[in-house]
């Protein structure tokens, strides 16, 4: 089968960093080619596709869908135009990988439900967390009831903030208002416990400006004074209806943390996922039962299916974990794990949060979505 | 309920004879009748720390005193047979130091003398099995959880013993004149007596090998390291040492079955076990079960002398504990395997 031909729309650090989609392609040649790259800064574009061999490049959306034969395209643009890039992507016809969060309002993500639906494209949006072998063996676990019925979670879902270490760019907008720790950090926590526990029916937070400005610490930017417009500190509490619970954080004040990342409390046990290899100690995924072993309490460390191996892999593609995924499933015609109608739930939390805080009220949610099982 | 009216003879094993004194003194049913210690001074310290009105410059005052029920003999090895004999003779019950004694002909005595006397007697390397831990793990084995036990890897790493509290210096516990050995039969000696508890049965070989690796001042070894057949064919290794430097202490163990395993990471005090954790498998971590009370020994040792509890350990497991500890020994000397000698008789 020939690869999927791809065009990558937004030329910044997402697209050719590091830890970015571009340089960590080359393991997934087989299946992805990217034929064409897109940006509106002047330029860009040229550059970044003579940097990585990219056949065209184009400075607009528009451009690339009209000027090149494509049959998917990796969404990289900043936050606040995911919604109406993703929508102009699918009414193209092609299929889509997207960066998180799926889009800003709720009617944006709607449309984009209803163009994937329309035109049968494959939808794939980040986080990509739930490929993670130690979550998707939380899930596993939760639904056979090896915990028992599960009362509530707490979930660590943020770091520090860009400005806390050495961001190689300025990282001021991750500070302003229509941006802030709740999209960019909270999304991962929502995403994974949802991705576990399933479809939420309620959430109340409370958000606030931490402190006035931040220093940039390291980087090229260092001691650079931000001032702080969006909410740098929001705490989500998730109603999942029978009384479970999960508490998420969306904040850039966890520079440094010993928990868990993400804890399970059912009647029967606990499950316990350390957070490694992205940080924390231990195995990946840990379970208590209060019969773990002849009558006795006591945690189990049980093997990962597969052990180390999927892990490593994901780990290994970075962010081009997107293009694998959508790849894969374009190419099999299997549903998306990171399916799209889970990132618009995750999206209708992440809003309904805000509004909570505002107006300290919890907020009922509408969506819903399953998982392939 | 008559009192048992305990005197304390020999403070070289402070280690053990200190909580027992305070136990002796404050327990239900107990009452510390008197001390007495080769150096006059400790005898006095404890005297006055425990509230002993009767310190003695002479133990066979104590031992001999119709008006003593027990005896806790903590003096050294080479003096330990000596108090146990007269003590039994004297019809007094025995908690008595480990090892029992230098040479198994002098264990034999003692036991010679316990025999028949009606009086109980409790090692002090015994008293860790009426512990949580040891009580949990042979219950778990009784129980079958990691079927017959075939072997067991088992290790502490201790730095050197002080002779008192407040004087580092190791005193008669590198003195081969005063005991058998150095860092190896310290620590050997419990995990000996808690394996053939384990068993149920004896130690048939012996062999291994000695070193001095942090001190090599001493005349005994600081590091020792055996491998140890018991009758059933169960192999235990037993490595322990002196060289752990300060706050490096940790003892552990792994002991193996036909269906699983136990293992006890001494320094994070992790209790994990393998076996049947259907759906799951690998180890699991339990709670440890707890921790060990010294001074509710004497309960045990209460309850046995008034015929309310059977023993959990005898003078021939002091006796066995220590032919095997001497046959290491000779086995090191000799470079090949011993089996140690079978009966006291």
């Amino acid at each position: 089968m020939s690869p999927l031909r791809i065009g990558v729309l937004g030329a910044g650090m997402i697209a050719t960093g590091g830890g970015g989609v571009l340089p960590n392609l080359d393991p997934i040649r087989h299946k992805a080619e990217v034929v064409a790259i897109a940006d509106v800064v002047p330029d860009l574009a040229r550059t970044v596709a003579e940097t990585f061999g990219i056949p065209h490049a184009f400075t607009n959306l528009g451009a690339m869908l009209d000027g090149v034969e494509l049959d998917a395209v990796v969404n990289l643009t900043p936050i606040p135009v995911h919604g109406a890039t993703c929508a102009e992507i699918l009414a193209a016809g092609k299929h889509l990988a997207t960066e998180k969060p799926l889009a800003t309002s709720m009617e944006d993500a709607d449309r984009i439900c209803e163009l994937a639906a329309e035109h049968e494209l494959t939808v794939v949006c980040a986080p990509f967390n739930m490929l993670y072998p130690d979550r998707a063996e939380a899930r596993r676990l939760v639904r056979e009831g090896a915990i028992g019925k599960v009362a509530f979670a707490r979930v660590r879902s943020s770091h520090g903030g860009p400005a806390s270490g050495a961001w190689p760019a300025d990282p001021t907008w991750f500070y302003q208002k229509g941006s802030g720790p709740l999209f960019d950090m909270g999304v991962y926590g929502i995403h994974e416990i949802t991705g576990i526990l399933g479809p939420a029916k309620r959430v109340v937070a409370f958000a606030g400006i931490t402190e006035p400005t931040r220093t940039v610490r390291g980087g090229p930017f260092q001691g650079k004074t931000i001032d702080v417009t969006a909410d740098d500190n929001v705490l989500m509490l998730l109603d999942f209806g029978e009384s479970t619970f999960a508490v998420v954080d969306g904040t850039f004040n966890v520079n440094a943390a010993r928990g868990p990342k993400l804890e399970i409390y059912g009647r029967e046990g606990t499950i316990n996922l350390s957070g490694r290899p992205f940080g924390g100690d231990g195995p990946p995924l840990e379970i208590f039962r209060l019969d773990a072993v002849g009558g006795l309490r006591g945690w189990i460390a049980p093997d990962m299916p597969d052990g180390d191996a999927p892990m490593r892999r994901l780990v290994g593609l970075h962010r081009a974990v997107l293009v694998d995924h959508l790849a894969d499933c374009v190419a099999t015609g299997t549903r998306p794990l990171l399916n799209l109608e889970h990132a618009r739930h995750v999206l209708e939390i992440m809003l309904k949060a805000d509004e909570a805080a505002r107006t300290g009220q919890a907020q009922e949610l509408t969506t819903t979505f399953s998982l392939p099982t | 309920m008559t009192e048992l009216r305990v005197a304390l003879v020999g403070l070289d094993h402070w280690y053990a004879a200190l909580p027992l004194a305070d136990g002796a003194r404050s327990r239900a049913g107990l009452s510390l009748a008197g001390v007495w210690d080769a150096d006059p001074a400790r005898a006095a310290y404890v005297g006055q720390r425990y509230d002993v009105g009767r310190v003695e410059a002479d133990w066979r005052a104590l031992v001999d005193d119709p008006g003593i029920d027990a005896v806790l003999s903590f003096v050294s090895p080479d003096l330990n047979p000596e108090v146990c004999v007269a003590a039994a003779k004297a019809g007094k019950h025995i908690i008595a130091n480990k090892p029992l004694a230098l040479r198994s002909e002098d264990a034999s005595r003692v036991v010679e003398a316990v025999r028949g006397s009606g009086v109980t007697f409790l090692p002090a390397e015994s008293r860790q099995r009426l512990g949580p831990n040891a009580q949990w793990l042979r219950r778990w084995l009784q129980d079958g959880r990691i079927g017959q036990l075939t072997s067991a890897a088992m290790t502490t790493w201790a730095g050197l013993p002080a002779q008192w509290p407040d004087d580092r210096t190791p005193g008669w516990f590198v003195d081969p004149a005063r005991t058998v050995g150095g860092g190896w039969v310290d620590h050997s000696i419990y995990q000996i007596d808690l394996l053939r508890w384990l068993l149920g049965e004896e130690v048939v070989a012996i062999s291994g090998q000695t070193a001095k690796h942090a001190h090599p001042e001493l005349e005994v070894e600081d590091y020792g390291a055996a491998t140890a057949t018991f009758a059933g064919g169960a192999v235990a290794t037993l490595e322990n040492t002196w060289t752990a430097p300060d706050g490096g202490f940790q003892s552990s163990y792994t002991v193996v079955g036909s269906g699983g395993a136990v293992r006890m990471d001494g320094i994070q005090g992790r209790l994990l076990v393998s076996g049947e954790v259907e759906p799951f498998s690998g180890w699991v971590e339990v709670a440890p079960p707890g921790r060990h009370d010294q001074a509710a020994d004497l309960d045990h040792w209460a309850a046995v002398i008034r015929g309310e509890s059977d023993p959990v350990a005898t003078v021939e497991d002091a006796w066995h504990n220590l032919a095997a500890c001497i046959a290491f020994y000779e086995s090191v000397n000799a470079g090949r395997t011993i089996s140690p000698r079978e009966d006291p008789a």
